[in-house]
């Protein structure tokens, strides 16, 4: 897939993350080190066949990093041949995922009718002190 | 009859996709459409290219071959399905000729000799023959990597030798298709714009065929067939070509050594130039005659990369003092003493329908109804061919074998050497056409002039940065261009276009080597040299 990408670079951390999952690259094209002996020749993979691990890879980085940074959902693109619009749309869409930097531990609090009669307000009340 | 085999919509229903020496993505937008609805499919898609162009980044696979190696990479694709038996022996047996003479012949092109050749490791060669060998339905599909060789025609035998060693030709989602690269380069050739052909791809030396159209038109037809592009050229180099009528063509900026091309139009006695721009060929030429846009101010048909004719029709009256094409060339025939009446495309296009069998079926009233019609289509009954060759199906076999041929690799003209170390290609960008004359004028937030793409280990190499400006030399000419870094490149080949003549003139460089049979020229391998320029 001919993606798109900005210039923002994942973090050593991010990639670690990102390839704790999927295992190292295997050549420059799909992020790792540009080896233009083997990479100048052929290529493989091409479009999206590693799409269904866009959710357990954009956990992982959420998990080891705390948020998802552009440079990390780059990288993230870049291994899965996921175009970064699409990639985007689903990180940005789940509450658990953040794209923007969070505290270190961050505390989720059901308020649905049912934690609401057992205390919930007074419970986020207590944590927002 | 010359024509791709398949439909678009078998393109989205194939298994296995070759795109060999095409950048469809960048090229062919429309038909990578069809590409892509393949690929969704599940399709795997394959792509040979030099470069690894944005096509190639959509590919399963990408093999990175040297230009011009073609060939070796194909009969040992060849050699590969055959020792596998992986060959579709029935139908080499029942329906092709020369297969021994071509067994024989690609032995030699051993997995190991490949990857010397080409560059491309040996399993993924073999990987890419195994993959088209094994698929139920796989389509090669070719462009002008293939065809701007010295050795085209070979180029293109090689790739009809495997759809046939692998029955991957005649039936249904599997087949050869070259795509073109106007609206109407098929239709150009259907229609007789081939030195050797009459419309219909009738031969001219052929005295039957011949006589049809003497009897209709009253006239004797020349019964040798003409010169292609390249022998145009060369027999105004001898003197034997002094008047040049040309429509619809820039080869002041298209054609290879172009300081070649340049002296010789302008020692022409006469150039008469028919052109909806004016364009540097016109520039030169003692008669313009300003031609209507044939999309929208002309009434005719077009016919696509899949055989399709369609209707094209007249939204709004060209501009005062411009004609339609036909108009002109009816005006001069009646200057010329022959009054043929008023110029009618409908009566035209009858008359092909007369003339050549495969558009006889073809009435205006039914490409209106049906939206078009693939030929051939023989009769008011035929509903046009989905895919051409069905007949090397059938059991007996109606009509002659398809040969295999016997093509060997050869190197391109311009050789590397320690003077001209660098290969450079040439090819297209997504938002321009050719020499620009039809995409010059419209603005375009992709566009970024001509540079000369090299990878970022060559220009890490010569110590240059990107925008810089460099020097190209060629054993025929130089140029000055800014540097471009681009990952699909590998050190040792360059890329560039030949869009912004007034610019760069990209065709100083490139060598007018041609293939004798088609008379194009070898645009995809120029040797240069590449030096820090002075004008930074």
């Amino acid at each position: 897939m001919d993606i798109h990408l900005t210039a923002a670079q994942a973090s050593a951390g991010e990639r670690a993350a990102v390839d704790a999952e999927l295992g190292q690259p295997e050549s420059g094209w799909d992020g790792g080190q540009r080896n233009i002996g083997t990479d100048g020749r052929a290529a493989f993979g091409g479009h999206a066949a590693d799409r269904h691990r866009l959710l357990p890879v954009l956990h992982a980085i959420q998990s080891r990093i705390g948020w998802i940074s552009p440079g990390a959902l780059n990288y993230a693109c870049q291994r899965l041949d996921v175009p970064p619009a699409e990639a985007h749309g689903v990180a940005s869409f789940y509450g658990m995922f953040s794209l923007a930097p969070r505290p270190a531990v961050v505390a989720h609090v059901c308020d649905d009718i049912a934690c609401l009669t057992r205390g919930a307000a007074s419970l986020c009340a207590d944590l927002e002190r | 009859m010359g024509g791709g085999t398949s439909s678009y919509g078998e393109i989205a229903e194939a298994e296995l996709i070759v795109l060999w020496g095409s950048n469809a993505r960048e090229t062919h937008p429309i038909f990578f459409h069809h590409v892509l609805k393949g690929v969704r499919k599940g399709a795997r898609l394959y792509v040979v290219d030099p470069r690894r162009t944005s096509s190639a980044q959509w590919a399963d696979v990408w093999l990175g071959l040297d230009v011009g190696s073609d060939i070796a990479l194909a009969n040992a694709m060849a050699r590969e399905i055959i020792v596998s038996g992986l060959t579709h022996e029935g139908f080499i047996r029942n329906a092709t000729s020369g297969f021994e003479a071509y067994r024989e012949c690609v032995e030699k092109y051993t997995l190991e000799r490949a990857e010397r050749e080409t560059g491309v490791p040996a399993s993924v060669i073999r990987d890419a023959a195994y993959a088209y060998a094994r698929a139920d339905r796989a389509q090669i599909c070719w462009t002008l990597g293939i065809t701007e060789h010295h050795n085209a025609v070979d180029n293109v035998l090689a790739l009809l030798n495997l759809g046939l060693l692998t029955g991957h030709v005649g039936r249904y989602g599997s087949g050869l298709n070259p795509l073109r690269g106007q609206n109407n380069v098929q239709g150009g050739g259907d229609m007789g714009a081939i030195p050797d052909r009459l419309p219909g791809f009738q031969h001219v030396e052929n005295a039957g065929l011949r006589a049809n159209f003497e009897r209709a038109w009253g006239v004797s037809i020349p019964p040798k067939r003409g010169l292609h592009l390249t022998d145009m050229f060369n027999a105004m180099e001898h003197g034997e070509l002094t008047a040049l009528y040309v429509l619809g063509e820039n080869p002041a900026d298209s054609e290879a050594d172009r300081h070649r091309a340049l002296s010789l139009l302008g020692g022409l006695e006469f150039l008469v130039v028919q052109d909806l721009f004016y364009t540097k060929t016109a520039e030169m030429a003692d008669v313009v005659l300003p031609a209507a846009a044939g999309w929208c101010e002309s009434e005719g048909t077009v016919t696509n990369s899949e055989r399709r004719v369609q209707r094209v029709r007249c939204a709004v009256p060209p501009p005062a003092g411009v004609r339609d094409d036909i108009e002109i060339i009816f005006g001069l025939a009646r200057r010329l003493g022959h009054d043929w009446g008023e110029p009618n495309s409908e009566k035209i296009w009858d008359e092909v329908r007369r003339l050549s069998p495969m558009h006889a079926g073809m009435s205006y009233r039914r490409l209106e109804e049906l939206g078009g019609i693939q030929w051939p289509c023989y009769d008011e009954s035929h509903p046009g061919e989905m895919y051409l060759h069905s007949r090397l199906w059938q059991a007996p076999l109606v009509g002659p074998r398809a040969p295999f041929s016997v093509v060997e690799f050869e190197p391109p003209v311009d050789a590397l050497d320690a003077d001209y170390p660098i290969r450079l290609t040439t090819g297209r960008r997504l938002d321009s056409y050719n020499t620009g004359v039809q995409t010059a004028d419209y603005h375009s937030p992709l566009r970024r002039g001509e540079t000369l793409d090299l990878s970022p280990e060559d220009g890490a190499r010569y110590g240059l940065s990107a925008g810089e400006r460099v020097r190209v030399s060629s054993r025929r000419g130089s140029v000055v261009a800014p540097v471009r870094f681009d990952t699909g490149l590998r050190p040792g080949l360059a890329f560039m276009t030949v869009h912004f003549h007034d610019q760069v003139a990209t065709n100083d460089l490139t060598i007018d080597a041609s293939d004798p049979k088609s008379g194009t020229s070898e645009f995809k391998a120029t040797a240069v040299r590449i030096e820090k320029s002075q004008e930074n």
